[in-house]
């Protein structure tokens, strides 16, 4: 049952430069996403969690091609495109899009709906003619539950969800394989979370999609992957099967973020306390030495602070980068 | 590339939607009359703006003590004040149009390009215009009407010379708001070469503000033309302009107050117009707010 990978990312890392030569300090570099190794099988979606600012948008960005990547190759379908150029990239945006999380911003506010969901397939379709085009049109708004009247509107007309939905169907309308979703229900209501996270669900069985699902919202995590990856500051610190990395996480941070997610009854869960980190996060311009968790570990030893620990795989589908994972309950 | 046209209302239907904007409508019907005062000047101007008739030096006004041939007055050489301000709106809206037009072009392509590639293009353009804004714009086309010699052209050259800067550096800010809109990614995304994206993407967003920068603008260059005909540096004295007539009323501003209030109403009606004209665009073109 070994399919190839549709995405294999190699120790991508993706540095940004701030200030400038003239400002204090002079230029300094964020370390965004620092030397990432990750697979995404053919149907799965792998989700990819994280605080805010430890680099999974960034990683995402990358993975689209949206920024250059500092270093590191990026296979999707057996093809690197970390060094290819914009007009190289043409024909591998077919089949990879991306789902983007403001879906305020995400819309070009001067555009019809209908236009705004065409633009792709007249990028890479214009031979179909406008007749087609327009057919097609009719069939993603359909596709993803919005009515056919709504192609003349602009995008201000309508509701957050609504508008995810647009974002969704322009997407969708080149038939991608894999679909990078940056954090597309962290904007909406818990409500229409819902409403997308079904459409989404919905939409990869009948369109075979894989899905790259970036969030910070760990239940939405649990519920949609298959897979999880967790980042912290920039890198992977654990990945496995999502409902063993939940219920027995290895890595410490991974165990503390779990701890975080609120349940509706505490008791009747039988978990243990929650986990409070102390101290904030590093600033990726100076990340510490060694396990880049061990400020805030609660079992960071002396070889944590000059050791980075490698990911490895703990078993045939996990890895952790941690000295010292935790026992998982089995194992034990 | 099959379908580069923005798709929008019918025109008709646009028009009437700008209309129903009371500052629009306004400022609109105003220049409406002042170009078609222009077109006919020749027309409806009761008298030869330049013919001097000497036994009607500094008349006043037919409302105070004015003897009627001369509804607004006329000037201290015997013109025909009401005919002089009618063909001065020939000037102002030459000036207007072919002055604030170029300039807006120049502005905007600048500051696209600016605010859209960044790098190098953006330190060159921006320190550019920091050079530019440093000189005081009037001292600064006094001297280059100076230098190029006068007449309409030079004026046309110097506010253009001059004034892009102000285009430049507003749209340039909003166009590098603009690129960083999540929509722009979108379209990289979807494979969109990058001078397509400018155009269609973020042109259309960044068109509203250089709407109303231009008839700012107009304003402005109306002004300027006004203050070089003041200083004797626009056109030749045979050509009657707003500005030249605030000029020669000035000398007898005691005795006959009017020859120079009149040119300075006109003035200032044509520039309240646009301002307002552009004031009612930037709340129409916005979708949002409309």
């Amino acid at each position: 049952m070994t399919v190839a990978p549709l995405l294999i990312a190699k120790n991508v890392s993706k540095c940004f430069t701030v200030g400038s030569r003239f400002s204090a300090g002079g230029v300094k570099v964020v370390h965004a996403v620092d030397d990432v190794s990750l697979e995404v099988r053919p149907g799965e979606t792998l989700g990819l969690v994280g605080e805010s600012g430890c680099g999974k948008s960034t990683l995402g960005r990358c993975l689209t091609r949206l920024y250059e990547v500092s270093g590191g190759e990026i296979l999707f379908e057996s093809e690197d495109i970390a060094r290819k150029t914009t007009a190289q990239l043409r024909p591998m945006r077919q089949r990879m899009q991306m789902v983007f999380q403001d879906p305020y911003a995400s819309l070009n506010p001067r555009r019809r709906v209908g236009d705004i969901i065409a633009e792709p397939l007249r990028v890479h379709h214009a031979d179909r003619g406008t007749a087609k085009i327009a057919a097609r049109v009719r069939e993603l708004i359909d596709l993803v539950g919005l009515a056919p009247d709504h192609i003349e509107r602009y995008p201000h007309e309508f509701s957050g969800g609504q508008r995810q939905r647009i974002g969704i169907a322009r997407a969708l309308a080149l038939e991608p394989k894999l679909l990078v979703l940056d954090e597309p229900v962290s904007a909406l209501d818990v409500s229409v979370q819902a409403q997308i996270v079904n459409l989404l669900a919905d939409l990869q069985e009948r369109l075979a999609l894989t899905y790259i699902f970036i969030a910070h919202d760990l239940s939405v995590v649990r519920q949609v992957s298959n897979r999880v990856a967790v980042m912290y500051l920039g890198s992977i610190v654990e990945t496995g099967d999502t409902e063993q990395v939940f219920r027995a996480p290895q890595h410490p941070y991974t165990q503390a973020l779990i701890s975080a997610v609120p349940v509706a009854d505490v008791r009747r869960d039988g978990r243990t306390a929650r986990i409070v980190l102390t101290g904030d996060v590093p600033s990726p311009i100076n990340p510490p030495s060694g396990c880049r968790f061990h400020t805030r570990c609660r079992f960071a030893q002396d070889s944590c602070k000059t050791e980075r620990p490698l990911l490895t795989a703990s078993s045939t589908v996990r890895a952790v980068a941690c000295h010292f994972p935790l026992a998982t309950p089995n194992s034990a | 590339m099959v379908d580069v046209s923005m798709p929008s209302l019918a025109p008709q239907r646009r028009l009437f939607r700008l209309a129903g904007n009371t500052r629009v409508l306004a400022g609109g019907s105003v220049l409406a009359l002042l170009v078609l005062v222009a077109l006919t000047a020749t027309w409806i101007a009761p008298f030869d703006p330049l013919d001097q008739d000497l036994a009607a030096q500094m008349q006043p006004p037919v409302f105070s003590a004015g003897t009627g041939s001369h509804w607004l007055g006329a000037d201290s050489l015997g013109r025909d004040l009401l005919s002089r301000l009618i063909y001065g709106t020939r000037i102002a809206l030459e000036v207007a149009v072919f002055a604030a037009m170029p300039t807006a072009i120049l502005g905007t392509a600048l500051g696209l390009i600016a605010g859209y590639y960044g790098g190098v293009l953006d330190a060159i353009i921006s320190r550019l215009v920091d050079v530019w804004t440093s000189f005081p714009p009037v001292l600064l086309s006094i001297i280059l009407v100076a230098l190029i010699g006068t007449g309409l052209s030079s004026v046309v050259i110097a506010i253009i010379v001059i004034d892009w800067t102000r285009f430049c550096r507003v749209i340039r800010a909003e166009t590098v708001k603009q690129r960083h809109m999540d929509y722009v990614d979108a379209a990289v995304v979807a494979g969109l070469r990058p001078l397509t994206i400018l155009w269609r993407e973020i042109v259309p967003n960044v068109l509203p503000l250089a709407v109303v920068l231009l008839t700012l603008e107009m304003g402005i260059a109306i002004t300027v033309e006004a203050i070089l005909s003041f200083v004797g540096l626009s056109v030749s004295s045979d050509t009657p302009t707003w500005g030249g007539m605030i000029a020669e009323g000035r000398t007898v501003v005691h005795q006959a107050p009017w020859i120079m209030a009149f040119p300075m109403l006109a003035l200032l009606v044509t520039v309240l117009a646009l301002n307002m004209l552009g004031d009612g665009l930037k709340a129409e073109l916005d979708p949002v707010l409309r």
